[in-house]
């Protein structure tokens, strides 16, 4: 933009001059002949540089300087006076003007001068616009602080509130920002901001090691009108250039609906959670001559994996092991209806192609187009010693033979693709000592930290190995794979499932660790055992073996105590639950006497004694305690626990029944029975918790 | 994310899978390029994982979902000739059947 600039001189020639000396600069330049002409000039355009002649008939430069900056003080003016006139030069200058140029006018000095007052203009526009940015963006950044979604606060070392913005005064429930201060900076406001939240998160903003880095601290407290609120606090401690920590300031972000919701959505999963532990947890059979192992560790808590059996008589068992894709609330939707529907369907014909053929067009309905089910349904013919299995989309399940191991071929296509497929099923023949291993893709899609798969070949190689050294379990054939994947836990969820075949007239003694069934979910065990297959003592050590390794090792006290107690129990479920004998041990010649022991001994041999079962569920409560509650039910007669004679007593001292009851009540934090005697929970609180560092003994 | 890149080989386009198909999310972009062939009416579909080492259910299902479509509308759904992790979950859905391998 060229400057404006007006030259009054009554010296036409000085007028031409200057006009022609500026012609070729950006200047746009008129000249008046006269005071009264320049003052009709700048009220009609005001110009940015006036050039006066001091000395004019009429209105002088002095008096025309004057009255032109009383209507554009931003005016520059040079004064153009007689030589030697230095007086009224100065007289010029006070009055407001810039420069004067004396006369004869020389074109290099009156250029200089124009360009010089021309700078000074362009300098003061400068400061004049960012005069103006500069109040437009406090203007900006009070509307921001007053405005803004989120509450802006600023306080000083002890965290007394310097300013604060309404948003914040809102949410601590106070009108405006200066009621909030007042009040909250005399203690008198809602406890959330005199919660040790906020005073923490102020402490370690303020003791933050890194200059000026962000505090993030999640504030619970009531609010000045009572309401709960959660906030989000995000503060850091500003310094000077010195370093010294001078104020902090933060800003605050509600979120008590999120945190309302986000509670809301953690009940919701529990109880998927818990739903889900009935789905991936299978009826266990308890069949003669065959012992069930089977584990499932969830991803992200909820999965698509499910197991079940179906014992459809003594001898023949319908195996059914399936993964649905992916993880969480919707895989484990279709895991339960799957499920209801395999309890629905195997009862009536246990063919493997039948069940299949009709689970697949019942949850075929059910499932989104993308989604798909992989199978292993399995029918166990003890009698026949054979394996009729359909197969369709799980790693290859194993026949674990004299330290071999056969993998399954695949029979079909999987579930939820076409509504109707043709499944067809493939028969292997078993021997005694086989084991049917198991697992769903979790295993085999392990991954390590280099991006290599586990895959179907050393999940196979690791069977073998475990076979070969007698312990195939599992938890044994998960940590093989857990072991690969380098860090704890799986990606996906998880199923294992180890089936041994046995002789179910080997002795005992022979079986101790093969003949009950076992499941291991993630917060919960179950056992079940035959009275037959027993050995109280070796039984009750494997089961707290058990416990021992899922609660970690660190309170060995409570495990002591705890295991005192749990053999006291399950021996009581033995003794006077499947094998009757509570009045052959009142009698107390024959409890004396071996005699008692043979009887013991040989119901333990004997129907309907033998066969009678006893269920050992375990569950595992984390946090920083861990409480343990194992229940022991049982079949058989019962006995009625308020009878029980309490050994305390001086008149029940010779008397040999009630003392392990007594004794086991001793050891742990509850211990409750049913009123019919089969049902006994024992609970113990583990200090430390789950793999928590170890604690002390006081 | 970008899980495949596709590229028209005379009436086929190859499908060219270029990371790991296991979770939700590589599923989603895979089934959103699968369904951008469709939409765009190419009925000869050949995928080739020769770059990746893992597939699951997440991507099989979208596989098998297109195989049905495409199948609807005349279409026809390759692969490259597999190996590794990939075929072992190839054959042990019987894919093998469905799904013939076939060069590019």
């Amino acid at each position: 933009m060229n400057l404006n600039v007006l030259v009054a001189d009554d010296e036409r020639a000085v007028l031409s001059l200057i006009r022609h000396t500026l012609k070729r600069f950006p200047y746009e330049v008129e000249t008046v002949a006269s005071g009264r002409e320049a003052m009709a000039s700048i009220r009609r355009r005001p110009p940015d540089i006036l050039v006066t002649d001091i000395h004019m008939p009429g209105m002088t430069g002095m008096a025309l300087l004057k009255a032109a900056l009383d209507i554009h003080p931003d005016l520059l003016a040079i004064a153009i006076t007689g030589y030697g006139d230095v007086a009224m030069a100065v007289e010029f200058m006070k009055s407001g003007g810039i420069d004067f140029l004396q006369k004869p006018v020389n074109r290099d000095v009156l250029l200089l001068a124009i360009e010089s007052a021309a700078n000074r203009w362009r300098l003061r526009d400068e400061l004049r616009r960012s005069e103006r940015a500069l109040a437009a963006s406090e203007k900006r950044y009070r509307r921001i602080f007053d405005g803004a979604p989120v509450g802006i606060f600023q306080c000083d070392l002890s965290g007394r509130f310097l300013r604060v913005n309404p948003t914040l005064a809102r949410m601590f429930g106070y009108d405006d920002s200066q009621a909030m201060i007042e009040a909250e900076n005399i203690g008198q406001g809602g406890f959330c901001r005199h919660s040790d939240g906020w005073a923490d998160a102020v402490a370690r903003s303020r003791e933050a090691p890194v200059m000026g880095r962000w505090i993030h601290a999640r504030i619970e407290g009531v609010a000045r009108d009572n309401r709960r609120i959660v906030l989000q606090n995000t503060l850091r401690t500003v310094r000077d250039r010195t370093d010294a920590p001078r104020h902090i300031e933060g800003f605050v972000e509600d979120i008590t609906e999120a945190a309302r919701r986000q509670a809301a959505f953690r009940r919701e999963m529990e109880r998927a959670k818990d739903l889900y532990d009935l789905v991936a947890s299978p009826a266990l059979p308890l069949m003669p001559g065959l012992a069930v192992d089977a584990a499932c560790m969830p991803a992200e808590r909820i999965g698509g994996d499910l197991l079940d059996f179906f014992r459809i008589d003594d001898r023949r068992l319908l195996i059914f092991l399936a993964d649905v894709t992916g993880h969480g609330i919707p895989a484990a939707m279709t895991a339960n209806t799957l499920k209801t529907l395999f309890r629905a369907v195997a009862g009536d014909d246990p063919d493997p192609a039948v069940v299949c053929r009709r689970l697949n067009r019942l949850i075929h309905d059910f499932i989104l187009p993308d989604d798909l089910i992989a199978v292993f349904c399995g029918l166990l013919d003890m009698s026949a010693m054979t394996l009729t299995y359909y197969l369709s989309g799980l790693p290859a399940p194993l026949i674990v033979r004299d330290g071999e191991a056969l993998p399954l071929a695949p029979t079909g296509l999987p579930f939820g693709v076409f509504e109707e497929v043709e499944c067809r099923c493939d028969q292997t023949p078993l021997r005694i000592g086989d084991s049917i291993l198991a697992v769903t893709d979790g295993i085999t899609e392990a991954t390590d930290p280099a991006g290599d798969v586990f895959g179907g070949a050393r999940f196979r190689e690791g069977a073998i190995r475990l076979s070969r050294s007698g312990a195939l379990t599992a938890d044994a054939v998960a940590a093989e794979a857990a072991r690969f994947r380098g860090t704890p836990g799986f990606a996906d969820d998880v199923i294992v499932m180890v089936l041994s075949v046995f002789d179910p007239d080997a002795s005992p003694k022979q079986a101790v660790r093969t003949v009950h069934d076992r499941f291991q979910g993630p917060d919960k065990c179950r056992f079940r055992l035959r009275a037959r297959a027993i050995r109280v003592d070796a039984a009750a050590a494997f089961i707290m073996d058990h416990v021992r390794e899922r609660v970690g090792g660190e309170d060995p006290d409570a495990f002591d105590a705890l295991k005192l107690a749990f053999t006291e129990v399950f021996v009581n479920a033995v003794e006077h639950g499947a094998l009757e004998m509570t009045d052959l041990k009142r009698n107390s010649d024959l409890y004396d006497s071996d005699r008692y022991w043979a009887i013991f001994a040989e119901r333990s041999g004997q129907r309907p004694y033998a066969d009678r079962c006893i269920d050992v569920e375990c569950r595992f409560e984390e946090g920083r305690d861990a409480a343990v509650s194992i229940t022991v039910v049982g079949e058989g007669p019962g006995f009625n626990p308020a009878q029980a004679p309490d050994p305390r007593l001086a008149a029940n001292r010779t008397r040999h029944s009630g003392r392990g009851i007594a004794l086991a009540r001793m050891n742990v934090d509850h211990l409750f029975y049913s009123p019919d005697g089969r049902q006994a929970t024992l609970v113990k609180t583990w200090r430390g918790g789950c793999g928590s560092p170890p604690v002390a003994i006081v | 994310m970008t899980v495949a890149t596709t590229e028209k080989r005379g009436d086929a386009v190859v499908v060219r899978v270029t990371r790991n198909i296991d979770d939700m999310e590589s599923g989603e972009a895979f089934k959103t390029t699968l369904m951008e062939l469709y939409r765009l009416g190419e009925k000869e579909i050949i995928i080739d994982f020769g770059d990746i080492r893992l597939i699951n259910s997440h991507g099989i299902g979208k596989i098998l979902m297109f195989y049905r479509r495409f199948k609807a509308i005349g279409g026809a759904m390759y692969v490259t000739p597999l190996s590794g992790a990939i075929k072992e979950v190839f054959e042990s859905l019987m894919l093998d059947k469905l799904i013939p391998e076939r060069r590019v």
